[in-house]
């Protein structure tokens, strides 16, 4: 499975963003988001908000504010233990936009 | 005279107020499909390729995620997307299970359309949809 970008998220996890995953994103959003795989990385590098999955105890979902108004890139990130132990690396499962961070979220950043 | 400096920038947001189309969407005729890294169902309209969309939640149960897809530029609902599809949703709606097939039968696509836009005109679709219990 071949990699598009890895880069650090905000608690300094890496996070991958798979030829796979962005396939299957695009499934579903690729009218909203073909060709916008930077953006997608920079909602993870430069968040300005992190929550947890409403279900998922290990998905955590990245906000970053896109164009002007409310809008934002919601990025969904499934995390798993890799070594050395206590460290954590994540990968993108999907994204979309979205009119603001979802209530039912618990705050996970800042 | 005092000089204030106000310029007031007003962003018009139709993603905001989704509508339902005016036309009913055809279940036989949509776009989309089913993440199963995410557990996300999409299902878009057809006519509506090449519309960006914002994806706002609508009232759901505990086992729901429901959302519409509200074009950027016309609020118009251009199509519908389920979270959690097999880890929850199919709980409440075992039939949808079949929306994670390649090619999602018509009839279900059509129950699901049924359950949103009933979601929807009673509740209606925003940031921060109310709590319902089922």
């Amino acid at each position: 499975m071949a990699d598009i970008w890895r880069v650090l998220d905000r608690l300094g996890r890496e996070v991958v963003l798979t030829e796979a995953g962005w396939a299957h994103i695009l499934v579903g959003h690729g009218d909203d988001l073909a060709g916008r795989e930077s953006d997608v990385q920079a909602a993870i590098e430069r968040a300005e908000t992190i929550t947890f999955d409403a279900k998922h105890a290990r998905r955590e979902c990245h906000y970053v504010r896109i164009g002007p108004g409310r809008r934002r890139l919601k990025v969904v990130v499934g995390y798993a233990p890799v070594p050395p132990p206590g460290t954590w690396a994540g990968t993108v499962v999907t994204a979309y936009l979205v009119g603001g961070v979802e209530p039912k979220e618990r705050p996970r950043w800042p | 005279m005092a000089v204030t400096n106000t310029e007031a920038i007003t962003i018009t947001e139709p993603w905001a107020t989704p509508t339902w189309p005016e036309v009913p969407p055809d279940p036989a005729r949509t776009r989309g499909g089913y993440n199963p890294m995410a557990d996300e169902v999409v299902i878009r309209f057809a006519g509506t390729a090449g519309q960006r969309a914002v994806v706002l939640p609508i009232a759901a149960s505990d086992d729901l995620d429901i959302n519409v897809l509200s074009a950027d530029r016309t609020g118009v609902v251009i199509g519908v997307q389920v979270d959690h599809l097999l880890f929850s949703a199919v709980a409440e709606h075992p039939s949808w299970r079949a929306l994670a097939d390649p090619v999602p039968p018509p009839a279900v696509v059509a129950e699901l359309l049924l359950e949103v836009k009933r979601r929807f005109d009673r509740y209606g679709a925003g940031e921060t949809p109310p709590a319902i219990g089922r």
